[in-house]
């Protein structure tokens, strides 16, 4: 046959053949019999699954993953034939079908990742109880916590290091960004001193500065820094905790000053120049307009490095501190396990679970209010 | 002498010129608009006078004291002249009451309580004392403006700057706060605005400077300058403003 036969019989073939109206859509068919059949699949497969138990489910497995895409499909043919038949005014039943094969094909999208995720699970049991025995060893876990690891105890110190050092931290980066904001040509070197402060300390990893600084200090004659410590009154701290949280202070002053920095310069210069305008001084203007705004704006922020600080307490095992995470390594050491680590781990999530949430919370309300006025 | 003296101002930001050698008298209980396109200068010329901006070049006098870069000065001279600016920039963190009492209070030293009276007096007459101790977001953009003003009468300023205090309002907002200027003008108010609002210029200016390219090429009474306009640019700018309808 030549082309222009084709083509004539082609066009021939078009025009006999009877359009289909609209009403007469087949996609709710289509969708059904898909839906109908990918349910039909899995429940087969779970029958032959189930006679067949004594077997590896490792190839029903697969089986079924293969039936989600399908599912899948169905779920979208039932939509797009539903959104058809809206503006058509189409008789009901069509309508019915389509919203019947949706319902189905979520059906068997639930009913096969059930099954994956039940198959998954028998196939690996094995490998599953392997998991348990390593991370999660009640024994292990209980034992590790109480006065034989000491992991507890240990944790207690990591509280105490956090929370000294967040109250430095908070004054330090208060120093570091008053100096950056230092007006006139006179402060210029101080200025540069800070910027170089900061780019130093945020650019070296934490745990570089941490080595340093611990094992660095106390072979240096430096007056104070070569020999820190505190006994003042009831206060006493030893050498290793004062240089843990001196070098957690040097890195996230850097931070946090950043956050300080980026909460007053997002205070738009118009309130600046507002109360400059009413009289008021560069110091006023600071303390009633700006800083209340800026501080509003910094409290999430702040969190997160808080959060953050929390967690690299744990750095310092580096340089030999007793912490929770070092004495639960020495534990998981001693007793070939590894649930005493997975044991400090849930310590660390005690305390930082709640302050994301209420991080979460607080940007949450924070963005809520910006939307809510005007 | 008069109370505001502008000598020859120079301003330059880089090498953009802005004010290109502006010089303007004002009298106690006058009020002066200038006018012109934007980016003309008004309203740097205005904060120049502020000492919210540095010029290069040139003396601003306000009641016999000279406005020199120099911070304590500056506060003294802001207690004097106050500056209310086109986007209000009210304090969004602080009530109305708030924002009224925080300078008299903190600059002039006012104790709580006369802060507190003089704000309720000035609120009531723009009878908006019902809104004192709401947020500044909760006002209408002309509510919030004329709280700007009466945030910068609270200083018992001697000087009032008006900058484009209308732009940034809805055409049906405008008129409050137009009247309001206006009663300030009749009471006496020491007033050099910056606006488009032609007719308002008209009516209560005793003097209108056309500002253009940094330069006040024409100045007279409204009804001269309004009328005719001896500059064949002051009567371009004020036709097509006139076709704009905002005459």
């Amino acid at each position: 046959m030549t082309d222009a036969e084709l083509g004539v019989l082609g066009s021939a073939a078009q025009g006999m053949a009877p359009s289909v109206p609209r009403d007469r859509d087949p996609w709710p068919t289509v969708a059904l019999g898909l839906s109908i059949g990918t349910v039909a699949l899995v429940l087969v497969g779970a029958a032959v699954a189930g006679l067949r138990s004594s077997s590896s489910g490792n190839g029903f497995l697969g089986a079924f993953v293969a039936t989600l895409p399908l599912a899948v499909v169905a779920l979208y043919v039932g939509r797009y034939a539903e959104t058809r038949i809206v503006d058509v005014d189409g008789p009901l039943d069509r309508e019915q079908r389509a919203h019947l094969a949706r319902r189905v094909a979520v059906a068997g999208i639930v009913l096969a990742s059930m099954l994956c995720t039940g198959l998954a699970v028998w196939a690996s049991w094995t490998g599953l109880q392997d998991v348990q025995s390593t991370f999660f060893d009640t024994h292990f876990l209980w034992d590790s916590l109480g006065d034989s690891g000491g992991v507890l105890k240990g944790f207690w110190l990591n509280v105490q290091i956090f929370m000294v050092a967040q109250v430095i931290v908070m004054f330090w980066a208060l120093v570091i960004v008053s100096v950056r904001q230092l007006p006139g040509k006179a402060a210029a070197p101080l200025r540069w001193l800070a910027i170089a402060y900061v780019d130093v300390f945020r650019g070296l990893p934490a745990i570089v500065t941490i080595y340093l600084i611990v094992f660095g200090l106390p072979l240096t004659n430096l007056p104070v820094l070569g020999n820190l410590h505190v006994d003042f009154w009831f206060v006493h701290a030893d050498q290793l905790f004062c240089l843990g949280v001196f070098s957690l202070v040097l890195v996230y002053g850097a931070y946090v000053s950043e956050v300080y920095r980026a909460g007053i310069e997002s205070v738009h210069w118009s309130q600046e120049a507002a109360a400059r305008g009413l009289g008021l001084s560069r110091a006023q203007a600071m303390r009633h307009v700006v800083l209340p705004q800026a501080l509003r704006r910094m409290v999430p922020p702040l969190m997160n490095d808080f959060i953050s600080l929390q967690k690299d307490t744990s750095l310092l095992n580096v340089g030999g501190v007793l912490e929770g995470f070092n004495r639960a390594r020495i534990y998981a050491g001693n007793s070939f396990n590894l649930s005493s680590v997975t044991g400090v781990g849930i310590c660390f999530l005690v305390v930082t679970v709640p302050m994301t949430r209420l991080a979460d919370y607080l940007v949450k309300r924070d963005r809520e209010r910006m939307h809510g006025g005007q | 002498m008069p109370f505001l003296e502008v000598r020859d101002v120079l301003k330059r930001f880089g090498s953009n010129t802005v004010l290109d050698g502006v010089s303007l008298d004002l009298s106690e209980h006058q009020v002066a608009c200038l006018i012109g396109a934007s980016g003309s200068g008004k309203s740097t010329l205005l904060r120049c006078i502020n000492g919210l901006e540095p010029f290069q070049a040139g003396t601003i006098t306000v009641d016999g004291r000279k406005v020199v870069q120099d911070d304590i000065k500056l506060n003294r001279l802001r207690r004097e002249v106050g500056i209310v600016f086109q986007s209000f920039n009210l304090f969004p963190h602080m009530t109305v009451l708030d924002n009224v009492t925080l300078a008299p209070m903190k600059v002039r030293k006012l104790s709580e309580h006369d802060a507190r009276d003089r704000a309720f007096q000035l609120l009531d007459r723009i009878g908006l004392r019902e809104k004192a101790y709401e947020y500044p977001d909760r006002l209408s953009g002309g509510q919030q403006q004329r709280v700007a003003i009466v945030r910068a009468l609270a200083m018992q300023p001697k000087l009032l700057l008006l900058d484009e205090i209308t732009s940034a309002l809805d055409p049906e907002l405008v008129n409050e706060v137009l009247r309001m200027v206006r009663e300030l003008a009749e009471e006496g108010m020491t007033m050099l605005v910056a606006t488009h609002e032609m007719a308002f210029a008209r009516d209560c200016a005793t003097k209108v400077c056309y500002l253009h390219e940094g330069q006040i090429i024409e100045e007279g009474p409204p009804e001269k300058i309004f009328t005719r306009p001896d500059n064949v640019r002051t009567a371009e700018f004020l036709r097509r403003t006139l076709e704009a309808g905002r005459l």
